[in-house]
């Protein structure tokens, strides 16, 4: 009898546990989706529902291309229409291969500086999911068309990692897999940086 | 509230798989629990059976991953969710009647305790959950040659001509173990990969702890210290749990076959009757080599195990001064290769999980390990010993190959909470032992006061989540290998950055593996990558000559700690177009070649 006295404390910690978690979690899901229109903004740290994840150049075709985070349990299936000016245009999308939350969508180049509205449509239905105004800026960088646009006033520009110190040490190599290579190559590493632990803690 | 929400959403996303697993594991469980049973002729309750068999509930499924494996490739059967679901009832059902029909009766055992132990792996497992919900692929670069080593095995598991046109999944020798079991789910349940190693991961983490009750049930024969143990075992230090940012899953798969072979060694030492023992040597044997071939130093950590049980007991034996003399030695041993450690920068990191914010409940094991030691001392001495030669096998090498040790940090970091969880579970027995009698009520006080303490923590300062240490995929990667995919010839060579892995106490000759997101171009894309060091300087011409002399087509420029550095691409334009540009991943083309 006094055995069984002290799981009863481990049987009362895990069944209050499993109640809480259980009685919570009707209120936590939320709720179906209905045909509402949603304002777009960036992504943040964590994103939990559609957001623009960051703007970008497909230079194969001088297109721009725009990608977002969608949440897991969301259509992946829709298409945009950019106003800029007087114009619209439609920007087709595709659902990375391999990644159910990230969806990108490529179209005509648009000119910096402007600020363009962005519509998110279904493909079934021609339905307005979302939409949201961003402002495309430039930083100009040495290489031929580099643009990075930032979206929303008063967002920050992401920190500018300082460049490493220079030894001549040359790493060694080993063939892990035959569609990957790695060879020791002589001469071309100039830069070592400090050494960081690999699989690091938190 | 988000934690809860988060293991929710992937539990109703990713019902099939969890559902796979969970049913797979529970095949293993009942198979290994009864065939134990009635082969080894052994008597236990259903807690201490669902412990120690929850431990090798890979035992019988490897070999039917190779047997699976073998029909494939030789007679072309291919895995099928119908026929999977026939064999699995099946064996089950023939298994479950056998027993029925030895009428072997076991002793009853607590339900509560049952139900506690139940408990706690569901909620640990549940909770684990929301670690899917925050990222679409396994973490780190590990994950990636698991992946591809598994994408390999799925094909040859499904390919209509597996024989002749057979992948041999991997150049060199890479804890195959993991990687047949997950691809026999992939291909018989039609799992995605990277789905199937989430959700075996976060489940694996979830069960890691539960086989700890066995050992310390059977020593202490208490209920509580058993369950104290895995409590301990699973929210008392982030590891094992955070090893899947590494993406360690073979290795977190073998904690499970070690804990299930020490079990087995333990009952050796238990049961001295010949025939009893003998059976058990066959499954022990058995199931050590299915442990190697899940991780190959598993068989290390057993024979650890093992030379410290056994030390243990040469101790016990001996008078009380050589006793005391010897736990002197072993506490110095324990301080030098702690000093040893500190001093080692590749080493430096193994204490973190120990020392950083859950140095009170280290402390907190550190102080029952002294009432352990008085009730249990060969148990108690043998964790202690463990401990020291953990320690001691990332100082010593194997001959013939260079630098590596007997054990890596990683690998040492994972497993210390097993040593300390036991201690912790003995010291609680052995302190519950020195309440007076008519205490009862004191006993169960402390009891939820110990439990609390241990939750409280776990819900402080435990992450269940992704670390942003090891995310090396990120959104705008997932579109630049999409892209890579699409635009890019199935032939064309990129380049991508690598580092040197320093994980033992040597460093002369590190490993060399790919450092950000470059890694998953071959699996994702099957389109072949060439690593170089991220220092590399491109714009030096001779960097040049080397890239076209290789015929390396395009370069993956990500924006991790250990990427190429963008400057010094962006430095030639004229040697090199952009030809993807996103704020987190450019992808360019070597067009300066002659």
């Amino acid at each position: 009898m006094k055995q069984k006295r002290v799981p009863i404390g481990f049987v009362l910690v895990t069944a209050i546990l499993w109640v809480a978690a259980c009685s919570l979690v009707p209120f936590l899901t939320p709720p179906a989706a209905g045909p509402t229109t949603t304002e777009i903004s960036r992504c943040r740290e964590n994103p939990t529902s559609l957001c623009l994840a960051s703007f970008g150049l497909d230079n194969t075709g001088s297109n721009m291309l725009i990608s977002f985070f969608v949440p897991p349990s969301s259509t992946t299936d829709f298409y945009l229409k950019v106003q800029f000016d007087t114009d619209t245009y439609t920007y087709p999308c595709r659902a990375a291969k391999n990644f159910a939350t990230s969806v990108y969508c490529t179209g005509e180049q648009i000119p910096l500086g402007t600020s363009i509205n962005i519509g998110v449509y279904s493909s079934k239905g021609n339905t307005l999911i979302a939409q949201g105004t961003f402002m495309l800026n430039a930083i100009a960088l040495p290489t031929p068309i580099i643009v990075v646009p930032t979206m929303e006033p008063g967002e920050t520009s992401p920190a500018i990692t300082a460049l490493p110190t220079r030894t001549n040490e040359i790493s060694t190599a080993t063939t892990s897999f035959s569609r990957t290579m790695t060879v020791t190559p002589p001469g071309i590493v100039t830069q070592t940086p400090t050494p960081i632990n690999p699989y690091p803690n938190p | 509230m988000n934690l809860l929400l988060d293991s929710w959403q992937v539990l109703s996303l990713d019902k099939w798989p969890i559902f796979v697993i969970l049913a797979c594991m529970s095949w293993g469980t009942i198979i290994l629990a009864v065939g134990l049973g009635s082969f080894a002729d052994l008597k236990f309750n259903i807690s201490e059976y669902s412990s120690l068999a929850l431990a090798g509930w890979v035992v019988p499924l490897f070999p039917v991953s190779i047997l699976v494996f073998a029909l494939a490739v030789l007679f072309h059967v291919r895995p099928n969710v119908q026929v999977a679901i026939a064999a699995f009832a099946l064996s089950l059902g023939l298994v479950i009647w056998a027993n029925r029909r030895a009428r072997r009766k076991n002793p009853r055992g607590s339900a509560l305790t049952a139900i506690a132990l139940w408990g706690i792996l569901l909620l640990s497992t549940f909770l684990h959950l929301a670690f899917a919900a925050r990222t679409p692929l396994p973490l780190y670069i590990d994950s990636a040659q698991h992946y591809l080593i598994i994408q390999n095995l799925v094909k040859d598991f499904t390919e209509t001509n597996a024989l002749k046109n057979f992948i041999w999944p991997v150049p060199v020798y890479y804890h195959l173990g993991f990687h047949f079991i997950t691809a026999l789910l992939a291909a018989a349940f039609q799992l995605n990969i990277s789905e199937a190693m989430l959700i075996l991961g976060q489940i694996i983490v979830g069960s890691a702890a539960i086989p700890l009750f066995f050992l310390v049930r059977l020593e202490t024969g208490l209920d509580a210290a058993g369950l104290f143990a895995v409590l301990l075992g699973s929210f008392g230090w982030y590891m094992p749990a955070f090893a899947v940012n590494w993406g360690k899953y073979p290795a977190l798969l073998s904690l499970l076959t070690t804990q299930f072979c020490l079990g087995i060694l333990y009952l050796i030492g238990k049961y001295r009757t010949f025939s009893k023992s003998r059976r058990l040597i066959a499954v022990g044997a058995f199931s050590i080599a299915i442990s190697l071939l899940i991780h190959t130093r598993s068989i290390i950590l057993i024979g650890m195990g093992f030379t410290a049980w056994a030390s243990a007991g040469w101790w016990k034996s001996q008078r009380f001064e050589w006793r005391v003399l010897v736990l002197g030695i072993m506490a110095g041993g324990l301080l030098i290769e702690s000093i040893l450690i500190r001093n080692n920068s590749n080493l430096r990191p193994l204490f973190d999980p120990y020392l950083g914010n859950t140095v009170w409940m280290t402390g907190f094991v550190g102080l029952l390990s002294i009432p352990a030691f008085k009730k249990h001392p060969q148990f108690a001495f043998a964790c202690w010993a463990s401990i020291l030669f953990l320690l001691l096998g990332l100082f010593i090498p194997i001959p013939h190959v260079t630098d590596l040790t007997l054990l890596d940090r990683p690998l040492v970091e994972m497993v210390l909470f097993i040593p300390l969880s036991l201690l912790g579970g003995l010291g609680y027995a052995a302190s519950s032992s020195l309440v007076p009698a008519g205490f009862g009520g004191m006993k169960l006080i402390g009891t939820v006061l110990f439990v609390g303490a241990i939750i409280v923590h776990a819900f402080m300062s435990y992450s269940f989540y992704p670390s942003d240490c090891c995310m090396i995929v990120t959104q705008d990667d997932a579109v630049a290998l999409d892209w890579l995919d699409k635009h890019t010839p199935p032939a064309a060579l990129t380049a991508i950055s690598s580092t040197e892995l320093r994980i033992t106490a040597s460093s002369r000759n590190p490993q060399t593996a790919g450092s950000d997101a470059g890694v998953w171009i071959t699996p994702l894309t099957n389109r072949p990558t060439f690593l170089l060091p991220f220092s590399t300087d491109f714009s030096r011409s001779d960097t040049l000559s080397f890239l076209c002399k290789h015929e390396i087509s395009n370069i993956y420029v990500d924006d991790k700690p250990q990427s190429f550095n963008r400057a010094s691409v962006e430095e030639k334009p004229d040697w090199y177009k952009n030809i993807l540009f996103l704020p987190g991943a450019q992808i360019f083309q070597v067009t300066g070649c002659k």
